[in-house]
């Protein structure tokens, strides 16, 4: 179904952000290409990552996998640049991933480890001293909530115990970017709830840019503020939540009491006051308008009550991600 | 170091953020060149987990302790029959020099020869099924998002593969050699024997390690992987074995991944049969099995760190 107020053209294809301020920016890509043998997964890619909570989306086969191996320095590119945290990874990969944290969608532990162990060898796999190293794996269990379960061997996990490990196995050596790969993947509500509050509170406390890859848009809206969407390889989006949303671009949605016959008076009076009205797709006697003037909805009420019509919902209009998502992709 | 920009509790519905007032690490971080001795250090602490594990250290220890009375045995009747009335008064020097030099031969062959066994099972718990286990379990993504490169990985799972059995070969070694000194050796000559032991042992270790880790690359089933590289083990002894007998070539028998290894131990001793250019085959054998296991599992951890990831 198509999204009403959404302009696409506003995100798709956004040049460069040069604008971002170089400290606030976590990846920098530029005219990044990377072609296999008669495929190209990434094709001229330009995409600007700022500190926050950036989700990176896009259907199977759209360039992520390439993308992040690029990041981590896995794959060499065939044309572009690529910076994280200031670093080209072509050149100290392993600098760049001393530095980032990478929460796989996988399995990723190791047998006869417990979850401590596990987190232990992570941190000084990354540099930090052994007694550090404990330290702060017993901190990130606990801040992920695995209790007294750490001195267990993982393999004996469920599901959302695993996917806690992991979380604390990759933010345990402090990194600065976050990667994380379908985190809510096989998670009941709850435990789903849990961890999308862990990543909210992931950049709140500790300062960690968080980059979520995953096709549950739900958790986008829920924790991101910034959307990269890739698509075959291109990048159709690369900007703020809200805008991909379609909030900001002066519409609103409004709801008014379903008396049939005042709706036309009600359409007439919008109109003399200026404002583009169209009847709302979802239900009669809903309308989606944008006054002339973006920031203020006072028209509105001036319609209705000139029109003698009962409001009864009146909010800015925001298309789910999904809709957002679907349009983008077409 | 520098605190967080908030400390105060996140909302969770479960209560499950906890204030822990966060501050982030700001100390010193360690060279990558200590990855491998991170991997090995881990990996040796959760092999000690394993029954079959700890059952090869006993049966190892069982084994030194038999081979130093053994040992310490035949080393010390000589001194006390020519010191008895039943020995004749005191040795020839020549006879004692003869001793002396059979005595340092027997540190090289029982060294290997007591813990043969032992290594052998503790390098297939232990190596053989090493990265099979960790291509099994995802750990490949665990390592390779870390700063750690492919060939570090493979010096850590070098050095865990044959961890336990080095520590148990030397503990043999250093036994032996005390031995010799107490009955019979110099301080030199017990250094001496202990040296080229350390590198029969370290030649013998290496080769067996290398080719578990090759073997291990190859599948994700642990099983599988144990059962080539014993299967390379003894069949390949019998095979080239079988050959040298067949085609009367002394050098075929020293093809295998065991009897190249005797074979150099042979020739510190000098009571090689082999001479001239075949001289150097046993060598040239170590170095084909060790350098071609190496390259083959340094090959399919290449592919691994970027398919795996």
């Amino acid at each position: 179904m198509d999204a009403p107020g959404v302009d696409v053209g506003v995100v798709a294809c956004a040049p460069p952000r040069d604008d971002v301020a170089s400290a606030a920016v976590k990846l920098r890509v530029r005219s990044l290409s990377r072609r296999y043998e008669g495929v190209t997964a990434l094709d001229d890619v330009t995409l600007t990552i700022p500190e926050g909570r950036t989700a990176l989306l896009g259907p199977n086969g759209a360039g992520k996998s390439t993308l992040l191996k690029c990041v981590l320095g896995l794959v060499r590119p065939t044309a572009g640049d690529i910076e994280v945290l200031g670093i080209d990874p072509r050149r100290d990969p392993l600098g760049v991933r001393a530095r980032i944290g990478y929460m796989p969608e996988d399995d990723a532990h190791l047998p006869d480890l417990t979850a401590v162990e596990l987190c232990a060898y992570g941190a000084e796999l990354a540099g930090l001293p052994p007694r550090e190293a404990i330290d702060r794996a017993h901190a990130a269990l606990f801040y992920v909530g695995l209790d007294d379960k750490r001195y267990m061997p993982v393999q004996g996990y469920s599901t959302g115990l695993r996917q806690r490990t992991k979380l604390a196995a990759a933010i345990v050596h402090d990194p600065e970017l976050l990667f994380l790969d379908e985190p809510t993947n096989g998670l009941d509500p709850a435990s789903r709830e849990e961890m999308l509050s862990l990543i909210a509170d992931l950049r709140a406390r500790r300062g960690c840019s968080v980059v979520l890859s995953t096709h549950l848009l739900a958790d986008v809206e829920r924790v991101c503020d910034h959307v990269v969407v890739l698509n075959a390889g291109k990048v159709v989006a690369d900007a703020p939540l809200r805008e991909v949303l379609g909030l900001g671009d002066g519409r609103y949605l409004v709801r008014v009491k379903p008396v049939a016959e005042r709706f036309e008076a009600f359409e007439r009076a919008l109109r003399d006051l200026g404002c583009e009205s169209d009847p709302s797709p979802d239900a009669r006697g809903e309308w989606i308008v944008r006054p002339s003037s973006p920031d203020d909805p006072s028209p509105i009420w001036e319609a209705a009550l000139r029109a003698d019509v009962q409001v009864r919902h009146l909010a800015q209009r925001k298309a789910s991600l999904d809709e957002a998502f679907l349009r983008l992709l077409a | 170091m520098a605190t967080s920009p908030s400390l105060k509790p996140a909302s969770s519905p479960a209560g499950v953020v906890h204030s822990l007032a966060y501050t982030r690490y700001a100390g010193p971080r360690r060279s990558p060149a200590m990855v491998p001795l991170v991997i090995a250090r881990y990996a040796l602490m959760a092999q000690l987990r394993q029954r079959g594990v700890k059952v090869a250290l006993l049966v190892g220890l069982l084994l030194l302790t038999i081979f130093a009375a053994a040992m310490g045995f035949k080393w010390a009747l000589p001194t006390i029959v020519s010191g008895s009335a039943f020995g004749g008064g005191a040795m020839a020097a020549p006879q004692l020099a003869e001793m002396v030099r059979e005595g340092e031969a027997d540190v090289l062959t029982m060294t290997l020869r007591a813990q043969f066994l032992p290594a052998f099972l503790l390098v297939l718990w232990c190596g053989a099924g090493a990265i099979s286990a960790d291509l099994m379990a995802g750990a490949f993504q665990f390592h390779f998002s870390r700063p750690v490169s492919p060939a570090r990985y493979l010096a850590g799972r070098m050095l865990s593969a044959s961890g336990w059995a080095l520590a148990l070969s030397m503990a043999t070694l250093l036994v032996l050699c005390i031995e010799r000194l107490a009955f019979q050796s110099t301080p030199l000559g017990a250094a001496r024997a202990f040296g080229l032991g350390t590198v029969a042992v370290l030649l013998e270790l290496t080769s067996m390690s290398a080719v578990a880790l090759g073997v291990s690359s190859l599948t994700r089933r642990k099983g599988l992987a144990q059962a080539m590289f014993a299967a390379i083990v003894f069949a390949g002894w019998v095979l080239f074995r079988s050959l040298g007998a067949l085609i009367r070539a002394p050098w075929v028998k020293t093809l295998d991944l065991v009897s190249c290894v005797d074979a150099m131990v042979s020739q510190f001793n000098h009571d090689s049969p082999l001479r001239g250019a075949q001289a150097a085959i046993p060598a040239l054998a170590w170095l084909v099995w060790t350098a071609g296991a190496l390259a083959l599992a340094g090959w399919r951890l290449s592919r691994a760190e970027v398919n795996r990831v």
